[in-house]
């Protein structure tokens, strides 16, 4: 039976900014515009948005590092605004980045440091530490200070980090920003065993395949609005009659391309400048009549390595968030 | 009693990983040498303008003046370095008490302002062959120990100020000079301008050199507990405006979303 586990219903959050030294000019940038949605016990659930759509103010809103201006949130069927007290010794979040960690301390002493804050009992706190540094697998560089560790175990120590107090929801923002793709793998790795032991958890990312391997659903949102929720595998199938042209292009110009997305049947151009090259990626319903047209528009230009495939979830991704062209 | 370990824990892990002069050359440098020539500098010049008179007194009192280092400069990185790291959030929202959290860092702050001033005493001691009664080790301990309390509380406050802006080293350097300037440890306060002696009536540091003068110098123990009364409660204003502080910058950060504690 569903639980649950993270209500949100209509919230905003605002931020005053302040313009000019002597006339102050006041500005109001709205990071988060009446966002619904709900988590259940038990899920990996997903927040993937560009730069700026709201991702962070969300985990912070949630984690009671940031109140909304509207709307209510139900984090374990507590107020994150004012039942912090109650909440957050059930929750934990790990923030991406080398940061918030402290690098002059061992691994071992950074968990202890934080085991206090949460009030874990030192006799609860060895065997847990020590269970924790073998989840992330740095058991043996233990008492090794954080500064000599590379970036890829300074994230898996935090990860141990948000696990000290055994919370209920694990808030991820970004975890694998950054790491390289053995690193990236192995995080997943632990995020998955995390999950399979019941944590639930909530985390954003950018990368695609990343939100595709490990979360139950996905929410988008852009600008502040939520632009849709579901699993990866419903997304992908409402874009199952979609199609995916990807060519490279040499000597196109800019205007040639703008020209491709006059066809009505065009529903996305996502070009990517490589020095001389273009890389182009065109969805469409109907491959067959874009074929020839992007021939007939890219008049005398080479075209090279065209495929037709059917879109991945980063696909589904850009067509929701990237507008007609991106 | 699982509390109060947990208490002297995080004092002494917060000192390892928040202040950043703990490499056995920079700490040497740092926390010994450069408050020693300090202290060197004030006894000569003492010396010689005053002839000797009141030598005790006064390498006494600029022994306790050294605890500056600790309790303005060791203090702000409770919270600059916890800033820079980008732990602040995370202790900010952890379960934790944060009075007893930022009482607890502060402790270890404390007593290497102690050891500083003490490392001070001894070494004007050696140098100047002066000669400090026994019965006067516990009462200049306990008023030491009270003013650099209290002088860790005021260096707090100005700890906090690293929220709202990056020139800390600028306030913490005129905070050091005007303790130095307004406590009377090179000059009997009675030389000061009289609109100088009510500031530095509210500033810490001032009631310890007096006592340290009175007791080094004249063997008077009688104003020790009611001056020490006074130093005490100035200190426990200044935690408590510290603390304020932090609290306003939480709210500022979680309510009004207007500063960001990474």
């Amino acid at each position: 039976m569903n639980n649950t586990i993270i209500d949100v219903s209509h919230v905003k959050r605002s931020y005053k900014t302040e313009e000019g030294i002597i006339k102050k000019k006041q500005k109001v940038v709205e990071a988060l515009k009446g966002i619904s949605f709900s988590v259940q016990e038990g899920e990996i659930f997903g927040l993937l948005g560009p730069n700026g759509a709201g991702k962070t103010t969300m985990i912070k809103t949630l984690t009671t590092m940031l109140t909304p201006t509207s709307g209510e949130i139900s984090v374990l069927g507590f107020n994150p605004v004012t039942e912090t007290k109650q909440l957050r010794p059930h929750i934990n979040f790990i923030l991406g980045g080398e940061r918030n960690l402290y690098w002059r301390l061992s691994a071992y002493d950074n968990l202890a440091y934080f085991s206090d804050l949460y009030r874990i009992p030192r006799a609860v706190q060895k065997a847990k530490i020590n269970e924790l540094l073998e989840l992330v697998n740095l058991q043996d560089v233990a008492h090794q200070r954080v500064e000599t560790f590379s970036k890829g175990m300074k994230q898996r120590l935090q990860i141990a980090r948000g696990l000290v107090n055994n919370p209920k929801i694990l808030f991820l923002d970004e975890p694998s920003i950054g790491l390289d793709p053995v690193s990236a793998r192995k995080l997943r790795e632990i995020i998955r065993e995390l999950n399979n032991r019941g944590t639930t958890i909530l985390l954003t990312t950018h990368y695609m395949y990343e939100a595709d391997e490990l979360c139950d659903r996905i929410a988008f949102i852009d600008k502040g609005n939520l632009v849709a929720i579901d699993t990866p595998q419903n997304f992908k199938l409402k874009a199952d009659n979609v199609s995916i042209i990807a060519f490279t292009t040499l000597g196109t110009s800019e205007k040639n391309i703008h020209r491709l997305s006059d066809l009505p049947i065009i529903h996305h151009v996502q070009a990517e400048n490589r020095g001389y090259l273009t890389n182009i990626k065109l969805h469409t319903h109907d491959p067959q009549t874009v074929v020839p047209f992007i021939y007939e528009t890219l008049n005398g230009a080479a075209i090279q390595d065209l495929t037709i495939t059917k879109p991945s979830l980063e696909d589904v991704y850009v067509e929701l968030i990237g507008g007609k062209v991106s | 009693m699982e509390a109060t370990l947990r208490f002297f824990r995080h004092s002494l892990l917060s000192y390892r990983a928040l202040f950043g002069w703990l490499n056995p050359k920079v700490y040497i440098l740092v926390m010994v040498l450069n408050p020693l020539s300090q202290l060197l500098f004030f006894a000569v010049l003492v010396n010689y303008v005053y002839d000797g008179k009141g030598l005790v007194g006064y390498i006494g009192a600029n022994a306790l003046i050294l605890c500056v280092m600790s309790s303005v400069f060791g203090i702000m990185t409770i919270i600059t370095s916890d800033r820079y790291m980008g732990t602040l959030q995370l202790v900010m929202a952890s379960p934790a008490n944060k009075i007893g959290l930022f009482l607890s860092r502060s402790i270890a702050h404390i007593l290497n302002g102690l050891f500083t001033s003490m490392i001070g005493l001894i070494f004007g001691i050696l140098i100047f062959q002066i000669k400090i009664p026994i019965e006067a080790i516990l009462p200049l301990l306990s008023v030491w120990l009270v003013s650099i309390f209290s002088a860790c509380g005021l260096g707090l406050i100005i700890g906090c100020f690293c929220l709202w802006t990056p020139s800390m080293n600028l306030i913490a350097n005129l905070l050091a000079s005007s303790l130095l300037l307004l406590s009377g440890a090179n000059y009997p306060q009675s030389i000061m301008p009289t609109w100088l002696t009510y500031v530095a009536d509210f500033i810490p540091l001032t009631r310890g050199v007096e006592l340290t003068k009175q007791i080094l110098n004249e063997r008077n123990y009688e104003n020790v507990v009611p001056i020490l009364g006074q130093e005490f409660l100035l200190g426990v204003t200044f935690f408590i405006i510290s603390l304020l502080f932090i609290k306003y910058a939480e709210y500022l950060s979680r309510i009004k979303g207007t500063m960001d504690l990474d």
